[in-house]
């Protein structure tokens, strides 16, 4: 149920400034997760909530405490670790039980908890072997389990499905999310998988260079990227970005190269340049003509099961569109493309933020 | 052809390391008459006379529990310091570590004989001549860079994430230290414990100058005072020796198996 505050945090390692003026609400029971690019400052700011780096200025108050001068174990918080972090001289039961044995709970006690969680994570057959005779998704496992065995205030957790291959990661990604429901503690996540910060959490922050760039539910980061790094980090295939110029602002007309497009739903006032944004699902390919479409050739065409996503050029303008089913396209060929005109989305050139 | 070659060089090398021992074991079985006389190669007329002499006619029993002790405890003295320090260089946010180190290591560069006298004139300031402790003391304190230097390579080997894993989970650092760290660098430990001890088993220079009797002499000085007025007993020299030599064998043995089970264990990073 904890509320994590960071006020106005800051992290420095000698002159290189890691995280800067950092302000966020975390709020009780809430999958919050931060999501970015390596070497943005994830694992740093998650070591700050720990306790295991000290901030350089600022605070952290949980459920409004100042914690920032406390330890680790003073704060309450289980951790989970990229390189899961099991003890290796420990069995799978010890290691689940270490936090308990540090905390001298009677030996009953650590045997129920300990059989307790590894019933929920499947774990009850390993529990005499060793970390190193484990697959990579059971040490995962005893990791999560070890975080879990004793209830913390604040669940943390560093890319913890990162070394797992893609179907483990899926499924586990489903188990995580039951295990936030069922035992409702505030867990903060981080991942640099844009599409596992959508799918886990109730809300997401973007960083860049220790910096938030925005703050949301998944669906508002998809649908209202704040920022031209936003709008390409979130969501994949990553949106095109097109450069343009406004021709006429009611209604609007913007030109790009030798075209013309007219987003609906925006009432700018800037003039001039303009950077455009659309996300290739929102482009339709087509071999026939198109109303309103214009002509492109075909550069690279790379299916993925469900959709084909083709890449296109026309004179100095490249974008990656989706094509409409049932079609055969040869790099190369001459074909139709056309825009949802609702679906731009428009940003300033010189701040990069959202218009 | 290369592996005759190669067998004959190992051959070699194994006479190189093992020939003066056995033939050290070879003249301790040999009676006095036969000591000077080559050939026979072997003993004749083998007797275990030297080895009893040892001990009836020298005090050597005592001389083998003054090394024992000295040795043991200074092991234990250089392991329980040195495995703190070097896990505190290793893993605590503390200012200065290389400056330490440095300076620690520069502590080992001063050659004994340099540190004798003025050692000499602290021992007998603490009134400690002619004890097991002036022994200790003095061999701790040599040991200290080299176990330290040591120990903190392999507390550094053990990836951050498990000493972090251990202060979230609710460790203190010392428990930390005894609960996780510790076991993981336990082989390391077992090899330096063999350094120290055979170091402190061996050491001549101090232990000639710290002790007068038989109350605290180790057995380098107790072999060196074998020598009579008139003659070089060498036959017991040997059996002395050869006696001296089981101990190293079996400490090396008991540790041994550690360092092999400790390097499989530790070669897991969770
Ligand atoms: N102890 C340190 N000393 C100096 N710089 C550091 C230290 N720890 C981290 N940094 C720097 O801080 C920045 C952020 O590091 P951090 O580990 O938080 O990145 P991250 O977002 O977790 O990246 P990744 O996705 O690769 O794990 C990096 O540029 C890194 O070089
Ligand atoms: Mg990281």
């Amino acid at each position: 149920m904890t509320e994590i505050r960071l006020r106005n945090i800051e992290k420095r390692f000698g002159d290189v400034t890691v995280i800067e003026g950092l302000d966020l609400t975390i709020h009780g029971r809430e999958f919050f997760t931060f999501v970015g690019p390596s070497g943005c400052g994830k694992s740093t700011l998650l070591n700050l909530i720990a306790g295991l780096e000290d901030i350089t200025s600022g605070e952290i108050l949980f459920d409004g405490t100042d914690v920032s001068r406390l330890s680790p174990s003073e704060r309450d918080v289980a951790m989970v670790f990229q390189s899961y972090a099991l003890y290796p001289h420990m069995t799978v039961f010890e290691n689940i039980a270490f936090p308990l044995r540090v905390r001298k709970r009677d030996e009953d006690t650590i045997s129920s908890e300990v059989r307790r969680v590894a019933g929920l994570l499947g774990l009850e057959g390993l529990l005499t072997r060793l970390p190193r005779e484990l697959s990579g998704g059971q040490r995962q496992r005893v990791a999560l389990g070890r975080a879990i065995v004793r209830r913390p205030r604040v669940f943390l957790m560093d890319e913890p499905l990162s070394n797992l291959d893609a179907r483990l990661r899926v499924d586990m990604r489903a188990e995580l999310k039951k295990l936030h429901r069922e035992l409702g503690i505030t867990t903060v996540y981080v991942t640099h998988d844009q599409e596992e910060a959508l799918s886990l959490s109730h809300r997401v922050a973007v960083l860049l260079d220790g910096r938030i760039q925005q703050v949301g539910p998944p669906a508002e980061l998809f649908e209202k990227p704040a920022t031209t790094f936003v709008a390409t980090f979130i969501g994949s295939p990553s949106m095109n970005l097109l450069e343009g110029s406004i021709m006429e602002r009611r209604p609007l007309r913007i030109g790009m190269d030798d075209i013309v497009v007219s987003p609906t739903g925006w009432d700018i006032k800037i003039q001039g340049k303009v950077i455009l944004g659309i996300r290739p699902e929102d482009v339709v390919v087509s071999t026939e003509p198109l109303t309103d479409g214009f002509t492109a050739e075909v550069e690279v065409v790379e299916p993925v099961g469900s959709t084909v996503w083709v890449d296109i050029v026309r004179g100095g303008m490249r974008l990656r569109a989706r094509m409409l089913k049932g079609m055969e396209l040869e790099p190369g060929a001459q074909v139709f493309f056309r825009f949802d005109p609702a679906k731009f989305h428009l940003f300033d050139p010189s701040t990069e933020r959202r218009l | 052809m290369g592996v005759v070659v190669r067998l004959f060089a190992v051959a070699l090398i194994v006479l190189y390391c093992v020939g003066p021992f056995i033939w050290q074991f070879i003249t301790s079985l040999k009676p006095s008459h036969e000591l000077t006389t080559l050939p026979p190669l072997l003993p004749e007329d083998p007797t275990l006379e030297n080895y009893l002499s040892v001990f009836r006619t020298h005090p050597f029993g005592r001389i083998i529990l003054n090394s024992t002790i000295v040795a043991s405890l200074t092991t234990v003295l250089s392991l329980a310091i040195g495995s703190l320090s070097a896990y505190a260089l290793a893993k605590l946010n503390i200012r200065g570590k290389a400056l330490f180190l440095a300076f620690v290591l520069s502590v080992s560069m001063f050659p004994p004989i340099a540190t004798v006298s003025p050692l000499y004139l602290i021992i007998r300031l603490l009134g400690l001549r002619d004890t097991w402790w002036a022994l200790v003391m003095t061999y701790t304190t040599f040991s200290l860079p080299l176990t330290i230097w040591i120990l903190t390579n392999f507390f550094r080997a053990i990836p951050n994430e498990i000493y972090l894993a251990a202060l979230v989970d609710g460790c203190t650092p010392f428990q930390a230290f005894r609960r996780v760290l510790l076991p993981l660098a336990l082989p390391g430990i077992s090899a330096t414990a063999i350094l120290v001890f055979i170091f402190s088993w061996n050491e001549f220079l101090f232990a000639l100058t710290f002790t007068s009797t038989v109350k605290s002499r180790t057995i380098p000085v107790g072999i060196a005072l074998f020598p009579g007025i008139h003659e070089i007993p060498w036959a017991e020299i040997s059996a002395a020796s050869v006696i001296v030599t089981i101990p190293i064998v079996v400490v090396v043995f008991m540790f041994q198996r550690r360092i092999i089970e400790g390097l499989t264990a530790g070669a897991v990073k969770g």
